[in-house]
């Protein structure tokens, strides 16, 4: 199978830094083709974020190459993948917090693993994760908030339940990968222009993306604005 | 902007680790030229940021740049030289990815006839920091070599105390443990430079490691990667003796590649076939020793083909190295962020100038700070340059340093470069002299 991918990557206006982090990995391990796509969103409030977002997203494109080829170039089950990627993670918040130490950070983590024919997601945080196959638009991923305030993230607080999904990859599949600057003001049929954009040209999706995030400035968002469109061939 | 009275700065060209470097207008002459700027920091010799003029203004080569000016005002050195309009080796691979290896070959050619130069004039000089930053692709295609802010004559190279010039993921190892910089440290990092042209793998950025070439692309000849693993040989001593040497080695490949292939295949086959024959003979004087054995009718004929196909398919498939392999082959390699460095931290070199204050104490001392790494090995780090950090990392100050018998505190400070957030350690120590210290460490056991 083929993975195509295109990403956009704004600074926002809040900050002077753009706390947001992306990572696209692809690889071919043992004749199985797989892609990472990762977004941290550093949460704003907080101090450092981009460090926080930034952190997480090179421990776990280290974790890809230096793990990935013995895990991911045979047939594992999701479970084994599912407790591989939290172990992970648990060690990069156990990182964080003794770096850290007293003061608070934190990111939010929106991981999107295709192997061969099968994805599998994890998330934390209000970063999500679309899927379009045939008509059907759909969020897979499930914000952690409440009443607008976030109640997940990675970083120094306790470590966290984090999300998994999985699912079987069929043909001419596509993934939208955003932090919430981004799907926040999009309009649902920009969304579905997005996701359905599956037979311009990549550099026709780049601008598609680039458009609607100059949109949602346009509409007053003033946070970074970070997505990835994933097609799977 | 004008510096100097005479140099209108047009735009900022690029900021490093040493300075600043800028486009500007000569306006006497109406020729735009380029200016690096150093600030001058305490503890450092002004001789130190007037070497690069000295090393430059003694070559002339085609491929380095020329120097028109050098000049002191106030704490800052500029540098004016000519300005090259182009994009560097890095730009060239971002932009439009690995290079296809015969290209590659030709560009190490022009390279490496400039760094042979180099290290074959009367007063060799090694340049100590060859990265693809430094290395200009001008539009005719030609290459040029920039910043000779580390290059130093060969004699003249020294154990580092404060401060080592090298990039991480390109400088080599003895350079990363402060030791001289020599001709093989220069092949070193041209190996990598090969290796990154080859791949477009940045050691610099995650996952910091170099694969083997054949691994990420197993269309490179064989002697393109033998070639490139010498250079990049942990002992200097293993590596080629000069760039010479390896010029002829990578010349040779684009004739060797069709022979090398023949010349393999032509060999294996021969081996499989003789293999075979001795096999099937053997066999065969085995079967007609034994009594009893009708070799026209029984099922030896069947049995000793079909041994000799089995042991000719293990051979074969035992013989392909990459069929059972387990590797990786990388294909697309993004991360935005706008994290500096490596790790959770940028650690300021304050510590190479001997950071360590003595706070209530009579009075305040600069102290010499050595700093080791995870694997107890010295580290130099320059000033104001990044020190990747990838693990603990220990400081230690001579106890020489400290007045005997007298309570002194040490303060550490750790200050985060892009926020205002400080972090203190403070500790007391008190050197006693080692006859009264054991006195009293008896003292305390009983």
């Amino acid at each position: 199978m083929q993975f195509f991918t295109e990403y956009v990557w704004k600074k926002g206006e809040k900050a002077s830094k753009n706390e947001d982090s992306l990572a696209i990995c692809q690889m071919v391990a043992g004749r199985r083709r797989c892609l990472m796509v990762l977004i941290c969103d550093g949460i704003g409030s907080l101090e450092e974020s981009e460090k926080a977002s930034g952190f997480v997203t090179e421990q776990m494109i280290r974790w890809f190459y230096q793990t990935g080829p013995r895990l991911l170039g045979r047939k594992r089950s999701g479970r084994s993948l599912e407790n591989a990627v939290r172990r992970q993670l648990w060690r990069i918040s156990g990182q964080m917090a003794e770096a850290f130490q007293d003061r608070k950070t934190g990111t939010t983590f929106s991981m999107l693993l295709l192997v061969q024919k099968r994805y599998f997601i994890w998330n934390v945080g209000d970063s999500r994760i679309y899927r379009k196959i045939a008509k059907d638009i759909r969020q897979l991923t499930e914000d952690d908030t409440r009443a607008g305030m976030l109640t997940g993230c990675i970083g120094t607080f306790p470590f966290r339940k984090i999300h998994f999904y999985r699912g079987r990859l069929k043909r001419k599949m596509s993934f939208l990968v955003c932090s919430d600057g981004l799907y926040r003001k999009l309009a649902k049929r920009d969304l579905q222009a997005l996701l359905a954009a599956g037979t311009a040209a990549p550099e026709k999706i780049k601008t598609m993306l680039k458009e609607a995030a100059d949109r949602n400035r346009l509409k007053g968002e003033k946070d970074d604005i970070s997505g990835v469109w994933v097609k799977a061939e | 902007m004008v510096i100097g009275e005479k140099y209108e700065v047009l735009e900022v060209l690029g900021k490093g680790g040493c300075g600043t470097v800028y486009k500007v207008l000569e306006k006497s002459l109406d020729r735009i030229l380029a200016m690096k700027e150093t600030k001058l920091v305490s503890g450092t010799e002004r001789e130190v940021y007037e070497k690069e003029t000295r090393i430059l203004k003694t070559c002339f080569h085609p491929a380095l740049p020329v120097i028109f000016d050098s000049f002191w005002q106030g704490e800052r050195h500029y540098m004016v030289m000519e300005y090259v309009e182009g994009i560097t080796l890095k730009e060239y691979v971002d932009r439009h990815g690995k290079v296809e290896w015969k290209q590659a070959v030709k560009l190490c050619m022009d390279l490496g006839e400039i760094l042979s130069w180099l290290h074959t004039r009367n007063q060799p000089i090694v340049y100590g920091d060859l990265k693809p930053d430094n290395i200009m692709i001008t539009r005719e295609g030609t290459v040029r070599l920039l910043d000779f802010g580390t290059a130093g004559l060969e004699e003249e190279q020294e154990e580092y105390a404060n401060g080592c010039y090298a990039s991480f993921g390109y400088a080599a190892p003895e350079q990363k443990k402060g030791k001289k910089a020599e001709i093989t440290s220069d092949i070193y990092s041209f190996g990598a430079v090969i290796h990154y042209m080859l791949t477009g793998e940045d050691p610099c950025k995650p996952p910091y490691i170099r694969r083997k070439l054949r691994e990420c692309d197993g269309a490179l000849p064989k002697g393109l990667e033998t070639a490139v693993n010498r250079c990049l040989k942990e002992h200097p001593a293993k590596r080629y003796p000069s760039v010479k040497a390896l010029l002829d080695e990578l010349d040779n490949q684009k004739y060797r590649e069709p022979l090398t292939k023949m010349l393999f295949w032509g060999r294996r086959i021969l081996e499989e076939i003789l293999t075979g024959a001795s096999l099937y003979f053997a066999a065969l004087a085995i079967l007609r020793g034994t009594q009893g054995v009708d070799f026209a009718e029984s099922k030896a004929w069947f049995k000793c083909i079909l041994f000799l196909t089995l042991l000719l398919l293990w051979r074969f498939l035992t013989a392909c190295p990459g069929f059972f392999k387990k590797s990786y082959r990388l294909e697309k390699n993004i991360w935005k962020t706008e994290k500096q460095g490596i790790g959770l931290f940028i650690m300021l070199a304050m510590f190479g100038t001997g950071a360590a204050l003595g706070v209530n104490a009579e009075r305040e001392e600069k102290l010499p700070v050595t700093v080791y790494d995870e694997t107890g090995c010295k580290v130099c780090v320059q000033e104001r340059a990044v020190y990747p950090l990838t693990g603990a990392f220990r400081l230690e100050i001579p106890g020489e340093c400290f007045e005997q018998e007298k309570v002194s505190e040490v303060t550490v400070t750790l200050t985060t470069s892009d926020s205002n957030a400080v972090f203190v350690r403070q500790f007391q120590v008190c050197p006693k002299k080692k006859e009264q210290y054991a006195k009293s460490s008896i003292e305390n056991q009983r």
